[in-house]
């Protein structure tokens, strides 16, 4: 077993066989996905083949090659005949852009969010709202015939979606200022469900939201008179969401801006005596993670074709927030890997799992095992904080659990092994 | 409140920094107690005391961390009690902390990077779009970076982490990132606690050098050795008030510090 993780320890370091090895193993996955459409573990193989590409000493074009090789093309032709897979793929480009956006929230500003979902939902509802026949609810009659909008209004109302999630952010951020630690997140889980709340109630006096029922019939965006209304097309703007996310967090993380978040995550007094303002840079810690949330949230609604506030529960948050954690906070790879590893787990393997074990195991009708995929997924989450808790792939900061991130101890245990690259 | 006189540095006007009835109540304990000072530009200003005598909470009144029961403190000319500590920095004045305060999960360079933070204008969008002009500042702060790193001697660990550091090279870190801001006062708060003789030599070159590229030094220390080589004026505290003021020779000659401070300490009262 060690010889196996030696030897491909070390075939991941030669810079001569890694891109040998590392393109070896994404054509065999490749092909048995492609072979294979319906075998969730073709799918399995095709992540871990890119996690070990990840990992491999290439150039980054090699990687880069290998991963436009398996996104834009095993992926979608698997999809042709497994319609679930795109659809997989979509939830989680999503879901990685709204790990990213929470991580930057938690991970880079140290600032506990357990109401993450609201901003996604403000998104999804602005979209909605005006791209459904919803619209006719609530505009005056002149106005009516402008609704719903046109597909392509679906590119105009990503940087408005933006700006109203930006903005739920704001009004988040200025009530808890002064609160820390637990406080901050119990207002914030208050928040999540005060939209959800709203969500759910702004059916009268004027019908805005449709209540519990939910919008349905949402506009699918179109680009030159083209309908995008396929999964494969979702699944387009969703790595484009996604990869635009991603870089720019890693921007943000490395420019003034990240390093003063970073600074007030570390020790509020040091941060505000080098000269930074801690009201204003938590409050735009709130709003752009919120910004990011938003434009997932119209990308959501159009692939569902449906929002109701059943969409936005606060155990949405929860897994978004589990997601982070799981992948390492503070980390863009963790945070990444964490939406990846939670979205596989709970909507293939789970589900797999669940209808192995009703096709074998003979149980009474009453008991459902898919009903049971929470208790497995929480007790998943309950080992790997017990032997991994800094995270499948920490930061190169050292890790601060929940407890640790709001009291600031100053001594730090520090994890950092070679920095110096 | 008289108009702000806005003259450069106000120095034969004003001092640089003026400190007026400056008072602190903890509920009933008094930590600072009408305190003046008057440190003139270019100056090293050593403020004394025995332990517990209020020279953390003054620099803390000072640096606006904490507000003032009462008093003035005027900087460059102008009144900045109320001011939040980044607006403080801002103008031109930096700290270090008694207890060492960093970023520890950053690098060195990290560190002194955010120091440099209220010297840079790039924004959220500059960060996330990097243009040309966020580049450019971004390039020139992280030369200038190496370069303070350089000059604490810290060349050599700009890629580690603050937290990682040996304490006498955190202290140094500390003064490299107060040193990013720019500052026309610099405020060190017991920089050469827990250093050995040599270190605490090296740390008084520092401070000489940095002297000379015209900042003003006030300094908090313990080491009277340090104290009395490097000040050019001295104040003391104790309980909370000023005793005593003047140069390190008639500090060391004064009765009332003697018995309040250096009377503990025969050999030191020499």
């Amino acid at each position: 077993m060690s010889g196996i993780k030696n030897w491909l320890a070390g075939t991941l370091q030669d810079p001569r066989r890694a891109p040998i090895f590392a393109g070896a193993l994404v054509a065999l996955t490749s092909l048995f996905q492609v072979l294979a459409p319906f075998n969730s573990l073709a799918f399995l193989l095709v992540i871990v083949s890119m996690l070990v590409v990840g990992k491999a000493a290439t150039s980054k074009w090699v990687k880069l090659g290998l991963a436009v090789l398996v996104t834009l093309v095993v992926i979608p032709v698997a999809g042709r005949q497994n319609g679930a897979l795109t659809y997989l793929c979509v939830q989680m480009f999503i879901n990685i852009a709204l790990a990213l956006g929470l991580n930057l929230v938690v991970g880079f500003a140290g600032l506990l969010d357990l109401g993450y979902i609201a901003f996604f939902a403000g998104g999804a509802y602005v979209y909605s709202m005006f791209g459904s026949r919803q619209a006719l609810e609530f505009m005056p009659e002149s106005l009516q015939h402008l609704f719903p909008l046109g597909g392509w209004w679906f590119w105009a109302a990503i940087p408005i979606a933006i700006f109203v999630a930006a903005f739920l952010g704001l009004t988040l951020g200025l009530p808890v200022l002064r609160l820390r630690g637990d406080y901050l997140a119990i207002v914030t889980l208050g928040f999540g469900e005060i939209i959800a709340v709203l969500a759910k109630n702004l059916d009268h006096p004027i019908n805005l939201t449709n209540g519990a029922g939910g919008i349905v019939g949402i506009t699918p965006p179109s680009l030159f008179g083209y309908k995008l209304d396929t999964t494969l097309s979702f699944y387009f703007i969703g790595i484009v969401l996604a990869i635009l996310t991603a870089l720019a967090m890693y921007r943000l993380e490395r420019s003034r801006t990240g390093r003063a978040w970073a600074a007030m995550r570390e020790d509020e007094v040091a941060a505000r005596a080098m000269g930074i303002n801690l009201t204003k840079y938590k409050l735009m810690a709130f709003m752009a993670g919120a910004a990011f949330a938003g434009a997932m949230g119209m990308l959501f609604a159009v692939k569902q074709n449906f929002v109701s506030p059943d969409s936005f529960s606060f155990l949405e948050s929860i897994g978004i927030l589990a997601m982070v954690i799981l992948g390492g906070l503070g980390s863009l790879e963790g945070a990444v890997v964490g939406a990846v590893a939670v979205t596989v787990l709970k909507l293939l393997i789970l589900k797999d799992l669940a209808d192995f074990l009703s096709m074998t195991v003979k149980l009474p009708p009453a008991f459902n095992i898919p009903q049971y995929q929470p208790l497995i997924f929480g007790l998943i989450l309950i080992v790997m904080m017990i032997y991994r808790q800094q995270g499948l792939l920490p930061g190169r900061r050292p890790t601060e659990d929940i407890a640790q991130l709001e009291t600031r101890t100053p001594k730090k245990n520090t994890t950092g092994k070679s920095v110096g690259a | 409140m008289s108009a702000p006189d806005r003259a450069q540095g106000g120095s034969h006007v004003h001092s640089l920094l003026r400190v007026q009835g400056l008072t602190r109540r903890f509920g009933g304990l008094t930590a600072v107690a009408d305190v003046e000072l008057a440190v003139e530009a270019g100056q090293i200003f050593g403020l004394i005391g025995p332990n517990g005598a209020g020279k953390t909470t003054c620099f803390n009144l000072i640096t606006g961390l904490l507000p003032p029961s009462a008093g003035a403190v005027e900087f460059g000319g102008r009144s900045i009690v109320g001011l939040a500590p980044h607006r403080v920095t801002a103008l031109g004045m930096a700290r270090t902390f008694q207890n060492i305060r960093l970023f520890g999960a950053m690098t060195a360079r990290e560190n002194v990077l955010v120091g440099a933070h209220a010297r840079l204008r790039a924004g959220v969008f500059g960060g996330i779009f990097r243009t040309p002009a966020v580049r450019r500042e971004e390039a020139a702060a992280r030369e200038r970076a190496v370069r303070l790193l350089d000059l604490v001697g810290l060349g050599d660990a700009a890629d580690l982490p603050a937290a990682g550091l040996p304490y006498g090279r955190q202290r140094r870190l500390e003064i490299a990132r107060a040193l990013a801001t720019e500052p026309r006062l610099l405020c060190l708060d017991e920089p050469a606690a827990g250093m050995n003789e040599s270190e605490s030599r090296e740390l008084m070159d520092l401070i000489r050098r940095i002297r000379e590229q015209g900042m003003t030094v006030l300094l908090i220390e313990h080491d009277m050795h340090v104290v009395m080589n490097l000040c050019d004026r001295v104040a003391v505290l104790n309980f909370g008030q000023k005793i005593a003021e003047g140069s390190p020779a008639e500090i060391q000659a004064n009765p009332a510090v003697i018995e309040a401070y250096l009377g503990r300490d025969d050999s030191a009262a020499d």
